[in-house]
């Protein structure tokens, strides 16, 4: 969403995330349950007239230090944008292990803040007594964290997107997202990259982006 | 392709180091993080929700595989929306709300996504359920792929695909022969009444008009009976209301239902944005029991199986401060002597009281002073006071607006005082057709029903116990079609949409008998040959023996005893019509091609009634079934003739023009005024102006006389049948529901790895107290026991049930709380063949038993997929 997004050239890119139209088609086919994967991008996509503030399109989730193992308190939630800076995240201490938790405890989880069902922001509603978040102010959707964010009782057709974390000396890291955030047709476009977030190096992970 | 070393990779190793997370996440399912965007020119078909009464509107866009999706501007993507999305526009669809079908034998992306244009679920609300809906439809790489999608035959024991035109012919064939020799009752059809209009209106003309068997219900009930009894008695259609009178409402009275759960939509966009304070009768502290007691309502937890005592109890203190609506109550209700013009209703003309005779009853009967209400319901008496007040104590000259909510919870387990109860109770505070003064039920399943023929009560044989000559009718009620299996008197059953023998009560008993009369019976099928095979089972029904034949859209737990299976073709496989929870009628567009041969249940009827003699079933499209369906409205709640005239004058397909309205459609009963079709917001409305012509049902109640009746919902009626079921001992009262994730027998959440992992086992919300004295923990694996599960002939019979154990003071100390349908664990194995002796309604709420721990599941670990996190914090 801004022209401070460095450019990324567009045949490089698919590695990982990104699979040819293609090979998606033949998922469908052939009938391997794998998730369709269709990026916005491509000679066709780069034929079309790009608005004003055309989209990031990322390829890998970038890298981002969201907090620290001696500072994080049971029950005292940070917040964090991730892995783009339109995407609010909250890193939380349970206390007791859950699923995806990382740390000694295997306590520590971080979620997106925004409600699965239509959007609602979950911050100031997190529950340590409950290991939970809600109810949502908008329709009550209340998510379980020491469980991947399923549903307590929701209206939401997805669980609370879970970010993978990565331990590292005393550093916490976000590295990536369980599930799709609220809003977005895929976590890594539209959007401009998470201030603090470092893409990988490497053939398929520099730092260049690309319009989508 | 390379990593980042530079080392050659496959894709897959690429896919699987990009999405494995760097920790144990325990479950095997990583959502998707994307999802594909229609492009602008997709095609986009209205539609409604498959699932609960109030019908979500829904858009399903469409689109080859082998073209580009949408972007990410307004103008390259069908949503017109610009990403990312804002919040609370519903234009966001998740990963759930797309999958891959087959449309005209092409590949298709489709994304089902609630339309935030319908008047239903505005600003495209949705609840979990429908939002799932993508997740239903027929993927054969997904987990739907096991969809029944040939006609199947039982031979030497195993169902084996043959063609239609051989299970028609023995559908036929057996009918015809067990008519023919033992008469039209021994002929049994259990047909659904929420599949849609052309559905339940070939199914009627085949049971109730060309055959005319007594031996018919619906998919939920024993009997050809109404749901809320008491209700419809008082002369309110069950689904009066606008759903804006929810919203107009001060006060809203809300028995046997949590609305949140389970009619999520009328909750969220109608109930609570309305502000209207809640009286939650429920002996569960659910979502909406949290809620109502955060803003300003209070909830009435009470004992199983007492609502008619308190429902009297909060009636006889308005009575005894004077607070009813007298001036209403002069205007509409009914006096001894309209009630003597009830000549069509023997319950009416034996249960219905004026005024003065009601107010006696209550005032002279010392059962319902507060202090016993209070003792026996568990309710405490100042609570209860309260609850009066908020309902109907003016304030100065002004009367709260208090409107009257009631579902399964509070007619399925006394069906008839119960819900008379309720109905006297809210015409004593003033409610029923009246901007936000309403009664209606919350419903369940949407209004499907469009019936071709009435049911044959002259040849019903069942009498009312209590009969009594000069009763209207002769105090006839229809027969009990699992009493009728039990005595042998069925010699085919064709069951449709219905699990039967784990919906109805005492399932375990019906299961052993059901299987007694097919799987187990010597007359079995040896050979592919049609005659033969037909032979075979005319050996069965000539032998004491019974023919099952189901139609369905999967294998359930009815499938065990079928002889032949027919697959049905359903939601977005074919036009359908059907209306919803204020009787809006909407289409529900075919948007992919059916499975296999599957087949829309009009069509396979239509073949079987041809196969048997019978004219009239030579339609050739669901619009033609629809039109002649239609017909059969008129005057009722759910007169949609002027729509098909309308469309008619126009030279056009009713469901074009129904297509045309979209997800907002038409509120019935419908009228033509002028040129102009216009719909009607809510039933018996006495604010409707007088010189404006509409049919009777819209201006006035729906009794002889125009007025309301109350109906005696005795209590002592209910008490000495509640005590003989109630818990003895260590045991404790069992009690069922929806929940809500699930919907129904879960025939999809099954299929919906999303939804199941809420609740991957049936469970038993219990309370800490009863947890900690038998030692159980959440996760556990617990055992429930009856000893005293009478059945329909009045046989004491046993049932067992195992359930993982979910702690929560949800339910109160002595009450546990199960879900009513889950597939293999059903609460019905545990619950009594008591039935109301008005009405034949089963007492399906009425469970108990012995609670033990055998067990632990995997579920009680970290990694453990289930949430045992307390509900009740909505």
């Amino acid at each position: 969403m801004t022209d401070q997004t460095p450019k990324r050239d567009a045949a490089a890119n698919c590695d990982g995330l990104c699979v040819s139209r293609r090979t998606a088609l033949a998922i469908s086919a052939g009938g391997v349950a794998a998730g369709w994967i269709i990026p916005e991008s491509g000679a066709a996509a780069e034929a079309r007239p790009q608005p004003q503030g055309a989209a990031t399109e990322l390829n890998t989730y970038p890298r981002k230090r969201v907090g620290s193992l001696s500072k994080l308190k049971d029950g005292e939630p940070i917040s964090f944008t991730y892995p783009l800076e339109q995407q609010p995240n909250f890193l939380v201490k349970l206390g007791a292990p859950a699923q995806g938790g990382v740390g000694p405890d295997r306590d520590i989880v971080a979620f997106s803040s925004l409600c699965t069902h239509m959007g609602g922001n979950l911050r100031g509603r997190y529950r340590h007594d409950l290991k939970a978040i809600g109810p949502c102010p908008f329709h009550f959707s209340t998510f379980d964290l020491a469980k991947s964010g399923i549903a307590v009782h929701a209206s939401a057709t997805e669980r609370l997107p879970q970010v993978r974390l990565e331990i590292e000396g005393d550093d916490i890291y976000a590295v990536g997202v369980n599930g799709l955030v609220y809003g977005f047709r895929h976590n890594l476009r539209d959007g401009t990259l998470a201030s603090g977030a470092v893409l990988p190096q490497g053939p398929g992970g520099s730092q260049k982006t690309m319009r989508g | 392709m390379t990593d980042n070393s530079g080392k050659t990779v496959s894709r897959r190793e690429l896919l699987l180091a990009a999405r494995t997370p760097t920790v144990d996440f325990g479950a095997y399912d990583i959502p998707e993080d994307q999802v594909p965007v229609p492009p602008a020119n997709a095609q986009v078909l209205p539609t409604a929700c498959e699932y609960c009464i109030v019908g979500c509107g829904y858009k399903a866009y469409v689109w080859p595989v082998d073209e580009r999706p949408g972007g990410a501007k307004a103008d390259l993507n069908a949503y017109r929306a610009n990403y990312p999305v804002q919040s609370a526009t519903g234009k966001w669809a998740s990963p759930n709300m797309h999958n891959i079908v087959r449309r005209n034998g092409k590949l298709h992306h489709v994304v089902v996504v609630p339309d935030g244009e319908t008047a239903v679920n505005r600003a495209g609300n949705h609840s979990i359920r429908g939002g799932t809906l993508a997740q239903k439809v027929f993927n054969p790489t997904k987990p739907t792929a096991d969809r029944l999608q040939s006609p199947l035959l039982r031979v030497r024991g195993m169902l084996q695909p043959i063609s239609w035109d051989t299970a028609t012919s023995i559908a036929a064939e057996l009918s015809k022969h067990v008519i023919a020799k033992y008469g039209e009752a021994s002929w049994a059809m259990r047909y659904y009444s929420y599949h849609f209009w052309e559905n339940t209106y070939a199914l009627t003309k085949l049971a109730l008009g060309s055959i005319a068997t007594p031996n018919a219900a619906e998919h939920d009930k024993p009997t050809a009976e109404n749901d809320a009894t008491g209700l419809d008695d008082s002369g309110v259609d069950g689904f009066s209301a606008a759903y804006k009178d929810w919203q107009e409402a001060d006060v809203i009275y809300i028995s046997g239902v949590d609305p949140y759960e389970n009619q999520t939509i009328l909750f969220t966009e109608w109930i609570a944005p309305g502000g209207a304070k809640i009286v939650f009768v429920n002996p569960r502290k659910s979502p909406t029991a949290a809620y109502a007691e955060r803003n300003g309502g209070v909830h009435l937890q009470l004992l199983p199986g007492t609502d008619a005592l308190l429902n009297n109890g909060i009636a006889r203190i308005i009575l005894e401060n004077g607070w009813e609506d007298s001036t209403w109550i002069g205007k509409v209700v009914a006096t001894a002597e309209d009630i003597k013009q009830e000549k069509s209703s023997w319950r009416r003309v034996r249960f219905g009281l004026s005024f003065a005779e009601y107010k006696a009853w209550l005032l002279g009967d010392n059962e319902y002073q507060l202090d016993n209400v209070a003792r026996i319901t568990g309710v405490p008496a100042a609570k209860i006071r309260w609850a009066a007040e908020m309902l109907a104590q003016p304030r100065g000259q002004i009367r709260p607006k208090a409107s009257f909510l009631l579902e399964k919870g509070n007619y399925w387990s006394f069906n008839f005082p119960n819900s008379a109860s309720l109905s006297a109770l809210g015409l004593l505070c003033g409610a029923g057709g009246r901007p936000g003064q309403v009664m209606s039920r919350a419903g369940g399943h949407q209004r499907g029903m469009m019936k071709a023929a009435g049911y044959p009560l002259a040849k019903s044989p069942a009498v009312y116990h209590d009969f009594r000559p000069g009763d209207p009718s002769g105090g006839k009620i229809p027969l009990n079609t699992d009493e009728w299996v039990f005595q042998g008197k069925t010699r085919l059953t064709w069951a449709l949409g219905t699990t039967w023998v784990t919906a109805l009560s005492a399932g375990q008993s019906i299961r052993d008998k059901v299987s007694a009369l097919t799987r187990r019976h010597a007359a079995q099928v040896t050979s592919f040959d049609k005659d033969q095979a037909i032979a075979e089972l005319k050996q069965r029904t000539d032998n004491g023996g019974m023919v099952l034949i189901q139609q369905d859209i999967y294998q359930n737990d009815l499938t065990e005893y079928a002889d032949l299976v027919l697959p049905a073709a359903g939601w977005g496989e074919e036009d359908f019509a059907r209306a919803q929870g204020e009787r809006r009628l909407r289409i529900y567009s075919k948007f992919y091609d059916a499975p296999g041969e599957a087949k829309p249940d009009w069509w396979i009827v239509a073949q079987v009634a041809k196969k048997m003699g019978f004219s009239g079933y030579d339609w050739k499209d669901s619009n033609e079934v629809f039109e002649e369906a239609v017909g059969k409205s008129k005057g009722g709640a759910y007169d949609a003739t002027a729509v098909v005239e309308f469309a008619k004058k126009q030279g056009r397909r009713t469901h074009d023009l129904l297509r045309e309205m979209s997800t907002t459609g038409i509120q019935l009963p419908a009228r033509l005024e002028g040129d102009k079709l216009v719909g009607t917001d809510r039933l018996h409305d006495q604010t409707f102006p007088a010189n404006r012509d509409a049919s009777k049902i819209v201006k006035q109640f729906n009794t002889a006389s125009g007025k309301a009746i109350l109906m005696k919902g005795d209590w002592l009626t209910v008490k000495p049948v509640r005590e003989k079921f109630a818990p003895k001992a260590d045991e404790i009262w069992v009690i069922n529901g929806r929940i809500n994730e699930l919907w129904q027998t879960m025939y999809d959440d099954l299929r919906k790895p999303f939804s199941k992992r809420r609740y991957p086992s049936n469970f038993l919300f219990i309370n800490p107290a009863d947890a900690k004295s038998r030692g159980i923990e959440s996760g556990d694996l617990v055992s429930v026991e009856n000893d005293f599960v009478v059945n329909i002939l009045g046989e004491v019979t046993k049932g067992s049930l195992s359930l993982v154990a979910y702690v929560t003071d949800e339910v109160a100390a002595g009450v546990g709380y199960t879900y009513s349908f889950y597939p293999g664990q059903n609460s019905n194995t545990i619950v009594p063949a008591v039935t109301d002796p008005v009405t034949g309604v089963y007492n399906y709420k009425i469970g108990k038993g012995r609670v033990r721990k055998i067990g632990e599941t995997p579920l009680k670990q970290v990694d453990g997929g289930m949430s045992f996190v307390p509900r009740s914090i909505g």
